[in-house]
């Protein structure tokens, strides 16, 4: 189904209850498109409650032409590993908290009517069947090597992440350990279109990306987002985010 | 996973993989009720399929089904891939094929194969301690099963492993079944001009030792023509390293996923043959072999298969037919019967069965000695199979200890 036209004025615009902010024209033009939205979730923080996941899955379900939804993969033990977890612990853990939200995407495409919702359901494991996402995540592996705009931003936003589970400044061996994690979700926000076969794709997310930004906006010499590449903030209703808490 | 009567003929290839790498169900289905199945492959070109043993065993011993598929039309998977360089031993019928089968063979029986177990071990104890000292978990098949063999044939062949690795991309792309068919053409020209480098250092140093000097020394006393020399030993260069990938991956976790015969091989090495022979008949390493030709009017099961026709025959087929392996959805390493079915019959018997078996024992014992308590970072119903190459794997395997 088609979204309503929006005028891209400030960065907010409303889709159905959820408030979604674009970071530039050219994603508000994709977003309006609605033809592809990837929903990512993230594990640990406690944001993505079964309920949150449901109604985030319904929006985009009855928004967009197609929706995907994407939990991280086995890199989130890195980020474990890295804080000073067993790797061991650091598997489970992982493990366990992916099994959550994917459980909470299955119900929640299946309550929309979808007869094949572990289809939909994604991690950087099952993705690397796809030559699309492999070959790119070759690429930014390579170019981390080379390129300071992609290493300082994937070094930061492992020592982000790293921050969430042990105190004080991350040190550069914990971030290298740690980096694998931003690397496996990169070529999501590169070329999602690739990845789901389709012309134009947004990727959605309960924050900015923080460190990942330079690079959404295309500020590396090396890799940028493809033309139908989108990317958004999105903030379910007050009413959602209540239940959330309660 | 698909329901029988999701299939009718004619199938198209390739066909979606059972759970965890097991064989197609359109295997099974064709077996019981389309023996002779007519399948479309990626070329456009419709082949019939046999997935019966004893079916497979007469398409692969009886001549009137031909090799020789080195002429324009020939039935092809994507394009003009390895079974269109004229010369190879793949490609070769009769007295040529074991004119050039006799030059190899000293090379690959298995007291030679048994004498490359040390340089094996070394090779993986080396990407061991890489694995064990670099990130945990991490992808098996990134660390340990696709530089393996490639480290290990470079040696076999006696070549550098920087200007192989090079190569590898066309390897994939000759075996592709998600491209042109003009990119395998040019795949498989690229495979040629490094086998040509190749064979004029070989020539230059005169070095005839290992299975390719055999080949080059045979050439130069006149035993062999050089387009044979040529289209053998590019064929060597595209077999004897990939093809051993998706069973080290694939193996490495069907037994994780049986812990109980893992910690049994682990405990008693002695048992990996064994465990290694029950891999081999459990998992091929593709899934459909590549077509042979009538060359004359044949009929099978009342299917009549005119001269000219390609037929194709999955190794699975025979590995996991009922009629010869009780229960075959079952891996279990102590099966008795015949354990060597997945590397063919007939004259192409697979020339390098027993190095395989050599490299895959030495490989799963040095990995699992190493990492015993080895375990999958992924629920395995993640693994991401690989389906639009020939060659079936998993793209990744994660995992930690
Ligand atoms: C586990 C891994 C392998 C499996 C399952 C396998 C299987 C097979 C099969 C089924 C054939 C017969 C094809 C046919 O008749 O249509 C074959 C032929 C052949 N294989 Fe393998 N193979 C493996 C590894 C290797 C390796 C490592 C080498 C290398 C040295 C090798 C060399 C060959 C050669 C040269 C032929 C052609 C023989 C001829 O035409 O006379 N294979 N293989």
């Amino acid at each position: 189904m088609p979204v309503a036209i929006c005028v891209f004025m400030s960065a907010n615009t409303h889709i159905g209850d959820f408030t979604v902010r674009t970071l530039s024209r050219r994603h508000q033009r994709i977003l309006n498109r609605a033809e592809h939205v990837l929903i990512g979730l993230s594990p640990f923080n406690g944001y993505y409650k079964p309920r949150l996941v449901r109604d985030l899955v319904a929006w985009g379900h009855h928004h967009f032409d197609r929706t995907d939804v994407f939990i991280p993969g086995w890199e989130t033990a890195h980020t474990l590993t890295g804080a000073g977890m067993s790797p061991r612990d650091a598997v489970h853990r992982s493990r366990r908290a992916a099994k959550r939200l994917r459980n909470a995407a299955v119900d929640a495409l299946r309550s929309c009517g979808d007869t094949e919702p572990h289809t939909r359901v994604h991690t950087s494991t099952t993705l690397a069947s796809r030559g699309a996402y492999t070959r790119l995540h070759e690429r930014v592996r390579t170019e981390y090597a080379r390129d300071p705009v992609v290493r300082a931003a994937c070094r930061e936003t492992a020592r982000e992440a790293l921050r969430t589970h042990c105190d004080g400044q991350p040190s550069e061996q914990q971030v290298d350990l740690a980096v694998s994690y931003p690397l496996a979700e990169l070529p999501l926000i590169l070329d999602s279109p690739a990845i789901f076969a389709t012309e134009s794709s947004v990727v959605v997310y309960h924050r900015e990306l923080g460190p990942l930004t330079p690079l959404i906006l295309g500020r590396s010499p090396t890799v940028w987002p493809v033309a139908g590449q989108g990317f958004a903030v999105v903030t379910p209703p007050p009413t959602a985010l209540e239940r959330r808490e309660g | 996973m698909s329901r029988v009567d999701d299939f009718s003929p004619p199938l198209r290839y390739p066909f979606a993989l059972g759970p965890h790498g097991t064989p197609p169900p359109v295997i099974a289905w064709a077996r019981k009720h389309h023996p002779v199945c007519p399948v479309l492959l990626p070329s456009g070109q419709q082949v019939w399929m046999v997935t019966r043993k004893d079916d497979i065993t007469r398409l692969l011993t009886q001549p009137v089904f031909s090799r020789d598929l080195v002429y324009p039309g020939a039935p092809r998977f994507v394009g003009e891939d390895f079974t269109a360089v004229p010369g190879g031993i793949f490609n070769l019928d009769g007295a040529d094929h074991a004119r050039i089968r006799h030059i190899l063979a000293p090379h690959f029986t298995p007291s030679a194969a048994a004498r490359h177990t040390e340089m094996i071990a070394r090779h993986a104890e080396g990407l061991l301690d890489a694995m064990e000292t670099g990130l945990n978990p991490a992808d098996l098949v990134e660390a340990y099963a696709a530089p393996l063999p490639l480290r290990v044939s470079c040696e076999v062949l006696g070549i550098p492993l920087e200007q192989r690795a090079a190569y590898l991309d066309a390897f994939r792309t000759q075996t592709s079944l998600v491209v042109s068919a003009a990119d395998v053409a040019a795949a498989t020209a690229a495979t040629l001009d490094l086998t040509e480098q190749i064979i004029k250092a070989k020539r230059a140093d005169g070095d005839h030792n290992g299975p390719l000097g055999a080949l080059v020394g045979a050439e130069a006393e006149g035993v062999l023509s050089d387009e044979e020399l040529h289209g053998t030993a590019s064929y060597l260069l595209v077999t004897g390293s990939e093809p051993l990938v998706p069973p080290l991956a694939t193996g490495a976790v069907t037994l994780m996923r049986h812990p109980d015969q893992l910690n049994a091989c682990v405990a008693e090495e002695e048992l990996w043959p064994q465990a290694v022979d029950e891999v081999l008949r459990y998992h091929h390493n593709g899934v459909l072999g590549l077509p042979r030709v009538a060359t004359e009017d044949v009929t099978l099961h009342g299917v009549r298969i005119a001269a000219g026709d390609g037929v194709c025959a999955p190794m699975l087929g025979a590995t996991w037919d009922p009629r010869h392996y009780r229960h075959p959805e079952k891996f279990d390493i102590h099966r008795s019967g015949d354990m060597s079915a997945t590397f063919g019959a007939g004259p192409h018997f697979c020339l390098g069965g027993a190095f395989a078996r050599v490299f895959l024992t030495t490989a799963y014992a040095a990995l699992f000695r190493r990492f015993p308590d080895l375990f999958l970072a992924v629920p395995e119903d993640d693994l991401p199979w690989q389906v639009d190459i020939q060659l079936i794997r998993p793209a990744r395997v994660p995992v930690c200890w």
